[in-house]
């Protein structure tokens, strides 16, 4: 892989802005809208790109690769976890052109093109500070290998929510239902995420 | 035993009258801000250079024996880098799942298509899954030999070992009598007798086992391990490949679960340790196995499960006399289907006690400990059984506790639980709306846990080192399950050096940092704490005799003044006073030695306390569609002194959710045709979540206890005895009829109610 931004070989680079690092793909069809992948794919090796984490990469994956895989295994990213492996955990989630999805479900050349946001991202948008400040400060991590997934889920919810400030218990668990925790941390989850929904944790 | 010393490894015990500054108060984990910047890294995210992907062949069938392991089309194809053989012709297959072979391979995806590969010819044979199935007169025979029993340091350690021989898939467990309860039982004014239920449940760590091997020559290898104790894998590497244990490098820096599952190099249903060791060989380079989800569910243990025949006698006015629990379980292959402690331990009032427990052998793979081995078995049972046998007599089921335990922490926790719960105003909601016939039922129900303070002695070496610059770090090789141990040795190394949390540099997760323990039986804080004590004051004895040398004054002169050092008349900042150290600096290490006190009240056995532990349960019952909802636990534990309320809390709170899971959603099902299990995943595998939380409210009773030099003692298994046993009893107060089985599902509520309308 490499952090150098590079002109794809069909020239799709585009709408990638000046900025070298993108700060969370937050609007939906954010990154470097690439068409959905070219007709066929395989039985090689394909090339994908994308922005991870507001910076571009590029690996060179099995088309049959998840984008969990890829991530982790060709990107060395920390962040996503797997832990099912088929979409029912949430651990692996990560934030595709703004939206939460699991990424052990997907395929990397399906997001090819696509802006991919962790957990991890190192310039973290600010609901997204908020949510690391306010998940330490409630202990909502033990085990921490759910953590990263929770943190997409509750960034993603709190990102979409229409009044945020509004949210309540019931909200909160009901939209991060899809996220299992096996250390029991999720009352300690529900505060983290309420906390910055009222704004009672915030970034700075 | 004897009365506490004086001191305790030559040090006073931070006693009543012991102030902290550091200890005791919430701190949030040093680890946390990796952890939620999703920067930590555990065992399936470590990449060295070079690294190839491993896979295991396993048995599809339940039980047969194997022809013939066919490795070739493995081998053949691109990127497959080494495939060995993990049985052999005449391997007797018994459980599906079973090692046969294992490959490695440049990508994970080239490794599952290799390993799917494989030829295995097993020539079938009859199996069974089902405990009575098992039982019966001419079942296929899962061993044909005894068995030896697998221990790890998630059992119990003062449990003896099972001595009782095979007969047909049975064997007995240890035995537990005291009294005569046959007797007592002819003799009671009222018999209780039901028979109880709980199903077999899995661990289900959101990280699977996990292991990364990579040679560093022919005689030393380093090992990247998802464990709950990196010295076993350490020592078990070591022994499986013959080299010397300080050649093995063990490295667990984040630890993504365990419950009990992660014990040794080899997961409990699988050599993974040798798979990995004998691939990155033949390879000749790094080999990372991780498991699947199913392989977790079929393969790396589980809580055995249980039928439980209990009975009880009682006078008519409510003292017990007789407490009698006949159970069998299996732990699939394995061994260890007991039911804790609660029918032999807890009730101590009652003269008559006997608990008389088997393991059922059936073709499954192994059970092993499961946060508190057995316990939660019992728990269920007896509770429920003193609840039922309580509504028979007309008591209230609190009163029947504390009338026959006799220790005292434990009766101040059902005293504090009853306040903080409204008790009594539930009960008598409860039962308004039963005698009304509500749709919409509420109950109220409680039970007990216990457990032992089983710190170990000189295990945990831990290393303090002070540095001429005033920098301090303390450093052991245990690893931090998610208790927050590494929290827990920063704040006692400030706590001793009158420094900040955040001052103290913590090293940890890896085998060359200084023996430790293994992060079971709730004994790592106990264990380690004390030592982080020993090496801490020894260096701040170091300290002041640097001090003393440099300014001209008897040691004894030297003492801290808040964060500065007074030193005769003179004052001196931490970092001034460290400027007095030579260029090494130091460095001292501390253990603990054996457990000093068993006050306030002896575990069974004596030599240790018991742990005590009292849970409170609330639930909403809809009658009509038999949904049961927890909506609150009271928890009131002790864990003697708490060491971060913080981390302890959130522990507890996570035993509770554990609890949940067992009593309302979860259960593994084997498919009696193929041997297999069916919901091998985590869609069909019910874990609670979100949906099943309740007010949770903890509360902790504080110990004073003089066993080790922090007073502290684990908590992490105590805390979700009682929770299932606590809902059972509930959800019997809102319909009148108990459910005597787990989970407790919809399905199961209205059989309950159906049989009740039935009865005459
Ligand atoms: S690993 Fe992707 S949802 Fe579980
Ligand atoms: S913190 Fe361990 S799985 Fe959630």
């Amino acid at each position: 892989m490499s952090d150098a931004p590079r002109l794809s070989r069909r020239g799709l680079f585009r709408t990638v802005g000046g900025t070298a690092v993108l700060s969370g793909c937050t609007r939906e069809g954010g990154g470097l809208r690439r068409p959905a992948h070219p007709e066929v794919a395989g039985p090689d090796p394909t090339e994908v790109q994308l922005v991870l984490d507001g910076r571009r990469v590029r690996a060179r994956v099995p088309i049959v690769r998840t984008l969990a895989t890829c991530l982790t295994e060709d990107l060395g990213a920390t962040a996503p976890k797997v832990a099912c492996d088929r979409g029912a955990c949430g651990a692996c989630m990560v934030r595709v052109d703004g939206r939460a999805l699991p990424s052990c479900s997907l395929l990397a050349v399906d997001v090819d093109g696509r802006c991919v946001d962790t957990a991890a991202h190192p310039e973290p948008p600010p609901l997204l500070a908020a949510l690391r400040k306010a998940f330490v400060e409630h202990d909502a991590a033990q085990c921490g290998y759910c953590t990263s997934g929770m943190i997409v889920a509750a960034w993603d919810l709190l990102e979409h929510a229409n009044a945020r400030a509004d949210l309540t218990e019931d909200e909160v668990r009901r939209k991060m239902a899809g996220n299992l925790c096996r250390c029991g941390t999720h009352r300690a989850v529900v505060r983290a995420v309420l906390a910055v929904a009222r704004g009672e944790v915030t970034a700075s | 035993m004897k009365k506490p010393p004086a001191t305790i490894d030559g040090l006073p015990a931070w006693g009543p009258s012991f102030r902290p500054t550091v200890v005791g108060r919430p701190t949030d984990r040093i680890d946390g801000p990796a952890k939620v910047a999703g920067r930590a890294v555990y065992t399936t995210h470590v990449r060295p250079p070079g690294l190839l992907y491993g896979a295991i062949v396993r048995a599809k069938v339940a039980a047969g024996i194997v022809e013939g392991i066919d490795l070739s089309p493995a081998t053949k194809m691109a990127g497959v880098r080494a495939a060995i053989p993990l049985a052999e012709p005449g391997s007797r297959i018994r459980f599906a799942g079973q090692d046969l072979a294992a490959v490695a391979a440049t990508t994970p995806e080239i490794a599952r298509a290799a390993a799917a590969a494989v030829e295995v010819r097993i020539a079938p044979a009859p199996f069974v899954v089902d405990l009575d199935a098992a039982l019966a007169d001419g079942a296929p025979r899962v061993h044909e030999a005894n068995v030896a029993e697998r221990r790890t340091e998630g059992d119990d350690p003062t449990e003896a070992a099972a001595k009782g021989t095979v007969v047909g898939n049975v064997r007995p467990l240890p035995a537990f009598v005291t009294g005569d309860v046959e007797r007592a039982l002819d003799r009671a004014d009222v018999v209780f007798d039901a028979t109880y239920e709980t199903p077999v449940v899995t661990h289900c760590a959101l990280e699977p086992h996990a292991l990364t091997v990579a040679w560093d020559g022919d005689d030393a290898m380093t090992v990247w391990a998802s464990t709950q104790s990196i010295f076993s894998v350490r020592d078990e590497m070591a022994e499986v490949f013959g080299l010397a244990p300080a050649k093995v490098t063990v490295i667990c820096e984040h630890l993504g679960g365990g419950f009990g599952a992660k014990f040794g190099a080899s997961a409990p249903g699988s050599r993974m340790g040798y798979a990995a060791g004998a691939l990155a060989r033949e390879a000749k380079a790094p080999v990372r196995l991780v498991l699947d989800r199913r392989e977790e569910q079929e393969v790396t243990g589980h809580r055995p499960s249980s039928r439980q025949r209990v009975r009880l006698g009682a006078t008519r006015d409510g003292s017990l006399v007789a407490i009698d629990v006949l159970a069998h379980g299996s732990a699939g292959i394995g061994t260890g289907a007991g039911v804790g402690r609660n029918a032999a331990h807890i009730y101590t009032r009652c003269p008559n006690r006997r608990v008389r427990a088997h393991d059922v052998f059936t073709h499954a793979g192994p059970g092993t400990a499961m946060r508190a081995p057995g316990h939660p078995q019992g728990a269920f049972a007896l509770e429920l059984a003193l609840d039922e046998l309580a509504a028979h007599l007309g008591k209230d089921p609190l009163d029947l506790r504390i009338a026959h335990d006799p220790h005292p922490v434990r009766r101040k926790e059902y005293e504090i639980g009853r306040e903080r719960f409204s008790w009594d105003a539930r009960r008598a909601a409860a039962k308004a709306a039963r005698e009304e016939g509500a749709r919409i039922r509420t109950g109220a129900g409680v039970a007990a846990s216990i457990w032992g303070d089983f710190g170990r002695a000189r295990v945990a070496r831990v290393t303090v080192t002070v540095a001429r610059d005033g920098s301090v770090a303390v450093r052991n090789g245990v690893q931090d399950i998610g208790g927050g141990i590494a929290t827990v040795l920063a704040q006692v190394v400030a706590e001793v050096l009158h420094r900040d949390v955040a001052d103290v540099t913590v090293a940890y997760g890896r085998s060359t940092l200084g023996r430790s323990v293994g992060s079971g039986g709730s004994q790592t804080t106990s264990s380690v704490a004390p030592a982080a004590r020993v090496a801490a004051e020894k260096a701040k004895q170091a300290l002041f005799e640097a001090v003393a040398e440099a300014v001209g004054v008897p040691a004894a002169a030297v003492a801290f003044d808040g964060p500065s050092i007074r030193a005769g008349n003179r004052v001196l900042s931490f970092a001034e006073a460290c400027a007095f150290l030579d260029d090494d600096g130091i460095e001292v290490t501390g253990s603990r030695g054996p457990t000093a006190s068993d006050l306030p009240f002896p575990f069974p056995g004596g030599g240790r306390a018991q742990i005590g532990g009292v849970q409170f349960a609330a639930v909403e019952v809809d009658t009509w569609t038999g949904e049961v909802r927890c909506t609150r636990i009271t928890a009131v534990h002790d864990c003697g002194r708490v060491m971060n309320p913080k981390t302890t809390e959130s522990q507890v709170a996570g035993g509770i959710m554990m609890g949940l899971g067992y009593a309302l959603t979860e259960i593994r099902h084997m498919d009696p045709t193929t041997g297999r299990v069916l919901n091998a995943d985590l869609e069909r595998y019910k874990l609670p979540g979100f949906g099943e939380l309740p007010e949770i409210d903890v509360h902790f009773v504080p110990v004073d206890t003089p066993a080790n030099a922090t007073g502290s003692v684990g908590i992490g298994e105590p805390a979700t005895i009682p929770t299932a046993a606590a809902v059972a009893c509930a959800v019997f107060d809102a319909l009148g009829v108990a459910v005597r089985r787990l989970p407790i599902t919809p399905d199961a509520v209205l059989a309950a109610l159906s049989r009740e309308e039935e009865a005459p």
